[in-house]
């Protein structure tokens, strides 16, 4: 006789069984079945992208920088604005800037360093390397000036219109809920090389962030038409192509962090470069779907539009976008519309426009003193900027605007900016989320980000570095998204 | 890293209290209490000091040394002396 038996009867087994089928059954009738990966995908809600705890998201429309939307207006394009951007400038104190260029930004480095011996020539060839396919030096497709819709060449706008369409590959258009194609869009954009994804809904609002014309005056009209329409004399965008996808682009990390000196001057030029591929790719690839995807570079202003998507706040950096995460980094935050159903993303407070408020680390360190140094304010700080009106045309919003008699874009105010850190220490992490919900710190943390040495690099320890992040962007930046 | 150093803090904690006992030397609650802050200072310095490096912000780095480092070695040298001179009084 066995030492064990059953407690279970050959009647109870049985019964056992027919109660475990029907169960099954009824899992089976009503569990989701999916017949392939796509049916998987839709049947997911998409996940957000990743955000910290310490990361709030506000309502549309409501940045932490506060905008007057009745006010605001479409920006006329057609309006002259003198920036120290160019030698071609004749504005006495654009002159004044520009016959100092040079000097301003070694007397800011040599300050810091006195045992810097100056730029060398690798250094400019490295600026100059970096800028050779960049701006108006490109001339085939996929060149930044020759293919930006501020430029001379009509098709940029609507595009290369070279990938193959759903009908034409004997697909059907894509077809997805708002939430599962954000999460596609960030999928494929990340694999061109963008870091961060958002998306703003062209509302009554929003739209008024559209340039109301060219800086030629052909008008940018929105109508009722199935497609986009670039001609000599008009650009239509179509009503439905209300999906703004805000798609980022930082600059080589070790570069920018050595800039004013030339060695870091071509951090800008590296990512000027690398944005017309990455337009043209996600272009394509909404076209690929089924949809139309519009470069609107060169018809709006990046700043307004991150700021309401959550790739960052509005600072004292006026024209750059400040990430809690990449902090001044980025160059090149590119827009695009499109007509594919996609789910707005939140603006975000971070604390970072409220840390701005104390830190002025960006200001204190510009060699042009190009950056405003007091609080939020509905004008220009700068008196002279008021009387000429040189102020984007149709912004109305308490923050911050540049001094753009003086700043010749050397981007020493991007490689200081507290929150760009490579985040290996952990303490990095931890001012982040201190200063996101006890400001009163902040103070401190701007204090102890001089004592501890974090700003701008001595140029020549570039060439040490023994490891050269692949783009120059160190991965370390985003490993957390 | 952080694995062999949780292995290490482990065994030399194991280590301690087992040494404490052989030797019948007693701890008050308040002399764990500043030892254990002393080692968790310890180790936040070697987290950010080692970042730091990693990181090429060498002055960052020794400044963790100086701003962490040190508060965390007094700690520790705190709690060692008052276990030992109660030890030594009693």
């Amino acid at each position: 006789m066995s030492k064990f038996h059953s407690t279970v009867s050959r009647r109870d087994f049985m019964k056992g069984i027919g109660l475990a089928g029907a169960g099954l059954g009824a899992a089976a009738a009503t569990a989701p079945v999916f017949h392939d990966l796509d049916e998987a995908m839709a049947a997911s809600n998409a996940e957000p992208e990743y955000r910290p705890w310490w990361i709030k998201e506000r309502d549309f429309d409501n940045p932490t920088t506060e905008v007057d939307w009745q006010l605001t207006r479409r920006s006329d394009r057609t309006k002259k604005y003198v920036f120290a951007t160019s030698d071609r400038e004749t504005h006495p104190r654009v002159v004044e800037t520009r016959s100092h260029f040079q000097q301003y930004s070694w007397d800011y480095v040599k300050k810091m360093y006195p045992e810097w011996k100056g730029n060398t020539v690798r250094d400019a060839a490295l600026e100059n390397g970096s800028g050779a396919l960049a701006f108006y030096n490109f001339h085939a497709y996929g060149g930044y000036r020759g293919y930006n819709a501020s430029s001379h060449k009509s098709s940029s706008f609507t595009g290369l219109e070279v990938a193959v369409t759903p009908e034409a590959g004997g697909f059907s258009k894509w077809q997805g809920t708002p939430e599962e194609n954000l999460k596609m869009v960030r999928a494929a954009t990340r694999t061109f090389g963008c870091e961060q994804v958002a998306v703003v809904e062209v509302t009554a609002n929003t739209r008024k962030l559209i340039n109301l014309n060219r800086t030629n005056g052909k008008p940018i009209n929105f109508a009722n038409v199935d497609k986009a329409v670039d001609s000599d004399s008009e650009m239509v965008i179509p009503e439905k192509c209300k999906y703004m996808i805000i798609y980022t682009n930082l600059q080589p990390t070790y570069m920018t962090q050595r800039c004013p000196a030339r060695v870091g001057l071509g951090a800008n030029r590296n990512s000027y470069t690398r944005m017309p591929v990455q337009r043209v790719q996600l272009q394509e690839f909404i076209r690929g779907l089924g949809y139309q995807g519009l470069q609107v570079d060169g018809l709006c202003q990046s700043v307004p539009w991150s700021m309401l998507g959550g790739i960052g706040e509005h600072t004292r950096e006026s024209m750059n976008i400040v990430s809690p995460f990449y902090g001044a980094m980025y160059r090149g935050v590119q827009r695009m519309l499109t007509d594919l159903p996609l789910a707005p993303t939140k603006p975000i407070d971070a604390g970072v426009a409220r840390f701005c408020l104390d830190c002025k680390k960006c200001a204190e360190n510009c060699p042009y003193a190009a950056l405003p140094v007091g609080d939020p304010m509905w004008e220009h700080e700068n008196p002279e900027e008021v009387a000429e009106d040189n102020v984007i045309d149709g912004h109305i919003y308490k923050g911050w605007r540049l001094y753009n008699h003086r700043c010749p874009r050397c981007q020493a105010c991007q490689g200081v900016c507290v929150f760009g850190k490579i985040s290996d220490s952990g303490m990095h992490n931890i001012v982040r989320a201190v200063s996101s919900v006890a400001p009163i710190f902040n103070g401190f943390f701007r204090n102890m980000d001089d004592v501890f040495g974090y700003g701008t690099k001595e140029p020549e320890s570039f060439w040490d570095i023994k490891s050269q992040p692949v783009w120059g962007i160190d991965p370390r930046l985003w490993t957390h998204l | 890293m952080w694995l062999i150093i949780g292995l290490i803090a482990g065994a030399a904690v194991l280590g301690l209290v087992l040494w404490l006992r052989g030797k019948d030397v007693t701890v008050k609650w308040y002399e764990w209490l500043i030892g254990a802050l002393g080692l968790v200072l310890l180790l936040f310095t070697i987290q950010n000091f080692a970042g730091s490096l990693a990181e090429l912000e060498s002055t960052a780095a020794n400044m963790f040394l100086l701003v962490s480092g040190l508060p965390a070695i007094i700690l520790l040298a705190v709690a060692w002396q008052l276990v030992a001179r109660r030890q030594r009084a009693g």
